[in-house]
């Protein structure tokens, strides 16, 4: 709690997210860039071939 | 905190309602720009942040676009600040191509990754507690707890935990593998066919294999069937012939037969080795094995009967009965030697116990025996208990007896001794018993007298006596104290010896039982092994015996088979031919019953995958594409599955982390701005949601008692919301000394406006931030900050603003 919010919450996603933790930084990443829409916006890559529009 | 950063000025120019150049000043305290609305005081918040963040203003959606913060009728916005005396940040951003910026710090071209080294803390963190806008106060301590929770887990930074677990579209994905297997269902065998044959493009190679198979089998059965009806055909010609000599000929192919399969069968065989005499020889061995055997297990009517056996039949039947008959015995007897073990387990347990207790009453008697054996001194040196009292009793007498005299002598020897010491002295005495006087000429006599009476008295020995009465007494004394150890100390001997025996008794059955173990186990084992022994030979000799009688029916009928042959062409029939064409008959049927079951298997193979194969062309669907689109959505959905499930854990971890954070670090810090005695303090707990989740749930302290935060008033609910900001901007690291607020408490009476601004004074004078830039259009929340400045001694700097003409 002590240092950058943002560090702190990078290594806390790394610690418990295991094989998951790539997808979820991602996920983060476009938060801390674009706020919500951000991850709407990867996820949408992600799906948009399935036909998923978020 | 005195080395971090403050806000010395700002100046811009064609930024939003500043078209001309305009500067402005800050002081280390308190700064309130103050003006109707338009007159551009959130433009001058807004040019701070824009200068230290740029284009983050329009990523994170602060402004529609970047280049609408350029003012209307200029082509470039240019803001500079001077931070801490010594650092310029200036920032220009031309219309038209908004994304176009310059950056520069103390003149020289920068970044902005530079610029956020310097100041140690990016926009995220900015907007969180560095620009502190009265939503991010209102949500902290009005509305619902789970807006509450959302606002304090976005002060310190874990609102995306709580964000992506509602974003994440497990749902969508749901439906989308949904509809992805209902265009599947229209041909559910689809899937059964692509595990069964790998691919559509395999399922149709294997459809056209089939058709080709399915007409080279129709093409062999017709061919097949011409040249049957040909055989058959040529077969009628002979069937007049056949019939007159029909039962020679039938037995001829079943002969034939026979011959055939036997001929095959002992093809390997060497007639010598199976003669009936070895057989009969080695069977001799096995009855010579297990007559002995019989007699002992007392089987002697299976014996005889085995002995009397003539033939290899009654050999082989009476043998295995023998073997039968011991494995019966083998049973009994291990059931015997079980019951015999189990004795001996009781037998020992028996023996065990006994020899225990024979121990502890050797111990007992080895703990008395001191006791038993000086009794037995005594006994010895005194004579038994009642001898010994009856010789007390009896010294007691004597010395009684004797005492009376000595008494008596004593008296007188006395009395004596007086009148000698008198008459000595005076040449006279008086006799202190009878009152007669005694003169000198009689003190001789009396001298010898009382000589006499002390040679008495001496011979008396009344000390010898006492000596011996005093002995008795302690003898007594101690022989009655050892008395019921000595008689306990008899009884234990003669227990010993009852034990001892008993012991013995226990030894000798088990050494009976171990020896009877012994014998049984000896022959099990004896009776086993000729078992298995004979059994082994049994098999061998009836395999042989059977392979002999093979021979034998060889034999006999190749012997049959020449005589019928004999008789058969003496009737006329052509054997050769007509047997050849009985057997290519029955290949053929054969070979069609085998090609038609191929048809037939081929066929529904064939019919299936065409269905199929139809529906899917007929249909237009890509099976693989779906089944592989199908899978990797299952996968992606238990992704999101276990990052959802993993996020509530996290959350409820990082929530019990903040909560400890809040107890420590917001508590004490509400407590220093809120210093009135109407509240104790807060404190706060996490509470699970129903299902999954959890919230935080702030209470006041009034009175020793929790009181939810709802209840406070806005005065005591901002002071709240201010420690929240004030503990997270102290708790994290960055270098800013400055935290700004525009229009942060738009809503609220005048008391709580009264109580904000003491709180704002309050921090800054106690040192826990050195400048506020806050700019509203309130005057009572003017008035009242400056008002609290006086009242703390904290400089104060208001800025006014007129609306732009």
């Amino acid at each position: 709690m002590d240092a950058k919010s943002s560090e702190a919450i990078i290594e806390l996603i790394r610690r418990e997210f295991g094989e998951d933790s790539d997808l979820v930084l991602n996920l983060y990443k476009a938060y801390r860039e674009r706020g919500v829409r951000g991850i709407r916006e990867e996820l949408n890559a992600m799906l948009s071939k399935y036909g998923i529009k978020l | 905190m005195s080395n971090r950063l403050i806000i010395d000025s700002v100046e811009l120019e064609g930024f939003r309602v500043f078209k001309s150049r305009a500067a402005f000043n800050f002081i280390d305290g308190l700064n309130v720009i103050h003006g109707p609305i338009g007159s551009g005081k959130s433009s001058i918040i807004q040019a701070i942040e824009f200068t230290l963040y740029g284009n983050q203003l329009e990523a994170r959606e602060r402004v529609a676009r970047l280049s609408d913060l350029i003012n209307e009728d200029s082509n470039e916005a240019t803001v500079a600040l001077r931070l801490s005396g010594n650092l310029i940040v200036r920032r220009l951003m031309r219309k038209g191509n908004s994304t176009y910026q310059s950056l520069t710090i103390n003149g020289n071209q920068s970044t902005d990754d530079y610029l956020i080294t310097l100041l140690g803390v990016d926009d995220d963190d900015f907007e969180r507690f560095i620009l502190i806008s009265h939503k991010t106060l209102e949500d902290l301590v009005y509305g619902s707890i789970r807006r509450r929770t959302l606002a304090i887990d976005r002060l310190f930074g874990l609102e995306f935990l709580e964000v992506l677990g509602s974003v994440l579209p497990v749902k969508q994905v749901n439906e989308a593998i949904g509809i992805r297997k209902q265009r599947l269902a229209s041909i559910r065998e689809a899937e059964d066919l692509l595990r069964k044959y790998g691919s559509i493009k395999a399922a149709l190679d294997k459809r056209s294999s089939l058709a080709a198979e399915i007409e080279g089998i129709r093409e062999q059965v017709k061919s097949i069937s011409t040249a049957y009806v040909e055989l058959a055909n040529r077969r009628s010609r002979y069937v007049e012939a056949i019939k007159r000599v029909e039962e020679q000929y039938t037995r001829y192919l079943y002969v034939r037969e026979r011959l055939r399969q036997l001929e095959e069968e002992l093809r390997s065989i060497k007639d010598e080795d199976y003669g009936e005499v070895l057989i009969k020889g080695s069977l001799e061995v096995v009855r010579r094995m297990l007559i002995p055997r019989l007699e002992s297990a007392m089987l002697q009517e299976l014996s005889e009967r085995l002995e009397k056996a003539n033939t290899i039949d009654e050999l082989l039947e009476l043998s295995y009965s023998s073997v039968n008959a011991l494995e019966s015995k083998v049973k009994e007897l291990e059931e015997e030697l079980e019951a015999m073990r189990k004795s001996r387990e009781d037998l020992s347990r028996l023996i065990d116990r006994t020899r225990g207790e024979l121990s502890s009453i050797m111990e007992r008697l080895s703990a008395i025996e001191g006791a038993a054996k000086q009794y037995v001194e005594y006994v010895k040196k005194y004579g038994d208990l009642s001898k010994v009292k009856a010789d007390l009793e009896s010294t007691r007498s004597e010395y009684n007896e004797i005492e009376v005299v000595v008494k008596v002598k004593a008296s007188a020897l006395e009395v004596l001794n007086y009148l000698i010491k008198e008459i000595e002295i005076h040449g006279e005495a008086t006799c202190p018993v009878h009152g007669f006087k005694v003169t000198k000429d009689r003190l001789n006599e009396l001298k010898e007298r009382a000589s006499n009476l002390q040679r008495e008295l001496s011979e008396l020995r009344i000390i010898d006596v006492k000596n011996r009465v005093n002995e008795l007494e302690r003898v007594v004394m101690e022989m009655e104290g050892l008395y019921t150890q000595y008689v306990q100390y008899q009884e234990l001997l003669s227990k010993v010896d009852e034990y001892k025996a008993q012991l013995n008794q226990y030894l000798d059955k088990l050494q009976r039982v171990e020896r009877a173990i012994a014998d049984l186990e000896k022959r099990i084992k004896d009776f086993r092994s000729i078992i298995e022994l004979t059994h082994r030979r049994l098999e061998e000799a009836e395999k042989r015996y059977l392979i002999y009688r093979k021979i034998k029916e060889r034999d006999a009928l190749r012997l049959e088979e020449s005589n019928l042959l004999n008789e058969l062409k003496g009737s006329g029939i052509n054997l050769d031919e007509i047997v050849g064409i009985d057997e290519a008959l029955r290949d053929m049927e054969k070979r069609m019953d085998e090609l038609r079951r191929r048809l037939e298997e081929a066929t529904s193979e064939y019919m299936q995958l065409d269905t199929v194969l139809s529906r899917i062309s007929h249909e237009n669907i890509d099976v693989e594409g779906v089944l592989s689109e199908i899978k990797e959505l299952e996968e992606i959905n238990s992704r999101f599955q276990r990052i959802l499930n993993k996020l509530n854990d996290v959350q409820n971890k990082v929530r019990g982390n903040v909560v400890n954070v809040i107890q420590s670090k917001v508590v004490d810090l509400f407590k220093q701005l809120y210093p009135y005695s109407d509240l104790e303090g807060i404190s706060v707990k996490l509470q699970h949601r129903r299902g999954k989740g959890s919230d935080y749930v702030l209470y006041a302290l009034r009175g020793g008692r929790d009181v939810p935060v709802s209840r406070l008033s806005d005065g005591q609910r901002l002071t709240l919301a201010q420690s929240f900001v004030l503990a997270v901007y102290r708790l994290m690291q960055h270098n800013l000394g400055f935290i700004l607020m525009d229009e942060p408490i738009p809503y609220v009476d005048a008391n709580a406006k009264r109580a904000f601004s003491e709180t704002i004074i309050k921090a800054i004078s106690e040192g826990m931030i050195n400048q506020v830039i806050l700019a509203t259009q309130d005057d009572a929340l003017l008035e009242a900050l400056i008002k609290s400045s006086e009242e703390g001694k904290v400089r104060s700097n208001v800025i006014k603003l007129q609306r732009p003409k």
